[in-house]
């Protein structure tokens, strides 16, 4: 459970924009990447935080984009009773 | 100029207003710039600037629904605007609205780029067949390998042929040619050295509001969207791998000529090639010279180590995949939780896969997940479906 608190909080740092460097969202990758290691959509999420660059690019997702699907995972996450 | 574009000034300084999409050809990171909201700060202390604003805002809006707003309740309206990224606002300093120099002038006062030698041309008498008449096509030497091994220079080579025998025609086919005598051509390879090592990430990198600036003034709208025309060939011909993607990127260059004049064309390439270079700090030196282009890269190193600091070194693996920037930074230096990885261990991962997932979330095309479960951590590689061959980024678990 604490994990869980630990990753809605920096799910929440990320999304108000406190915080949207490459490195907080590796620590929300790792910490999500731990807990639901068998669910497929939250390794989809996994797997975008590992194509986030702030500015975008080719392949990759920008500030927005990871902003947007971070929202919608930690309602999945709730939703799923997991958090 | 047009009515999505507007030229503010205030004191010596230029700002460019422009609603989404006007200069969609700019790096993301020039369109919506911090400088912007300091720059609109200042416009508020200097009424006419705050006018002109005004003009351009309205244009938009609701008129009505702006008339009676004082000009800082404006300029905080526009302000909010610009943070929720529905305009740009651009600062560029030291905008010289000037004629440009003759052609001659221009050569004399450049000269031949001095950090800078012509990249390796394998086509050795490419220069020598750009001088009078254009002969019959096709010309082209025979490229049995894919486009993916061919050095930047080839593919640069390919690109200015196809643009000025193929894309162009009168004046514009002439500008192209001046263009690709050997000490332009190094230019252009300085410039696009740059973006094959910054392969997989926007290379707009190299522009910044002083070159923006530059073009501006010398050439407005026009010249800046010749220089998104530019950045956009370079970025195609780096990451090309098919004849197909180097034709595209010819189109684009073609565009570039057309919207730049010959002159303009070769100062924007000389700031920019100087601009890769100082960015690329010592390794600039060797551009074209000592060091072979990234892809002639010794394929196979001995050990599977990997470099420290940000980037590998490589940006290609022992077997020959194409390692994006993002991931050979992911691969060097890991966040936490996560270890490094080297070019060996993702070519490991690839052939030796225990799982495949193919992603639909991507815009700009499917990718696939790959994991190797044998390995130590588990180890998944990303990369683009249409090739299988470029490695966008990398997970690899501590071991536990």
């Amino acid at each position: 459970m604490i994990m869980a608190f630990d990753i809605e909080k920096l799910i929440q740092r990320f999304v108000s924009g406190a915080d949207t460097s490459i490195e907080a969202a590796g620590e929300i990758e790792v910490a999500l990447d731990n807990l639901f290691l068998g669910d497929d959509y939250v390794q989809q999420t996994v797997e975008m935080l590992a194509m986030y660059r702030p500015e975008g690019g080719r392949f990759l997702f920008n500030t927005a984009a990871i902003t947007h699907r971070l929202i919608e995972t930690l309602d999945y996450v709730k939703k799923t009773n997991r958090a | 100029m047009n009515d999505r574009i507007v030229e503010v000034h205030s004191g010596n300084m230029t700002v460019l207003f422009a609603w989404p999409g006007a200069l969609s050809c700019l790096p993301a990171n020039l369109r919506y710039s911090k400088d912007g909201a300091s720059a609109l700060r200042r416009i508020a202390s200097d009424p006419d600037a705050a006018r002109q604003v005004r003009r351009f805002w309205t244009k938009r809006a609701c008129a009505m629904a702006h008339v009676p707003l004082s000009d800082r309740e404006l300029l905080a309206d526009v302000e909010l605007a610009l943070r929720r990224q529905q305009i740009m606002v651009i600062p560029l300093p030291n905008v010289k609205h000037a004629q440009l120099p003759s052609n001659t002038e221009f050569q004399n006062r450049i000269g031949a780029p001095k950090k800078l030698t012509p990249p390796r041309i394998i086509t050795g008498d490419f220069p020598a067949r750009l001088t009078g008449t254009p002969p019959p096509l096709p010309v082209m030497p025979p490229m049995q390998r894919p486009v993916t091994q061919w050095p930047i220079s080839d593919r640069l080579t390919e690109v200015l042929d196809r643009t000025w025998r193929k894309k162009l025609v009168g004046e514009a086919q002439q500008v192209l040619r001046e263009l690709a005598d050997e000490k332009n051509l190094a230019l252009m390879g300085g410039v696009t050295a740059a973006a094959l090592l910054a392969q997989g990430t926007p290379v707009g990198w190299v522009i910044d509001t002083a070159l923006l600036a530059l073009a501006w003034g010398y050439g407005g709208i026009q010249a800046v969207y010749g220089l998104g025309h530019i950045m956009e060939c370079v970025e195609q011909t780096a990451n090309a791998t098919t004849l197909e993607d180097l034709d595209r990127a010819a189109d684009t260059l073609a565009k570039a000529v057309r919207e730049l004049s010959a002159v303009l064309l070769l100062l924007l390439l000389h700031k920019l090639s100087a601009r890769s270079s100082a960015k690329r700090g010592g390794a600039a030196k060797s551009v074209g010279k000592s060091e072979p282009p990234a892809r002639e890269l010794p394929a196979r190193t001995t050990t599977p180590t990997v470099e420290k600091g940000p980037h590998l070194g490589t940006n290609i693996t022992p077997k020959g995949r194409q390692i994006t920037q993002h991931a050979s930074e992911r691969m060097s230096n890991p966040g936490k939780g996560r270890v490094p990885m080297s070019p060996e261990e993702v070519d490991q991962v690839l052939d030796g896969a225990t799982r495949v997932v193919k992603r639909e979330y991507h815009p700009e095309g499917n990718t696939l997940t790959i994991e190797n479960a044998n390995m130590l951590g588990k180890p998944r590689v990303i990369v683009d479906e249409a090739t299988g061959q470029r490695v966008i980024t990398v997970i690899k678990n501590r071991p536990k």
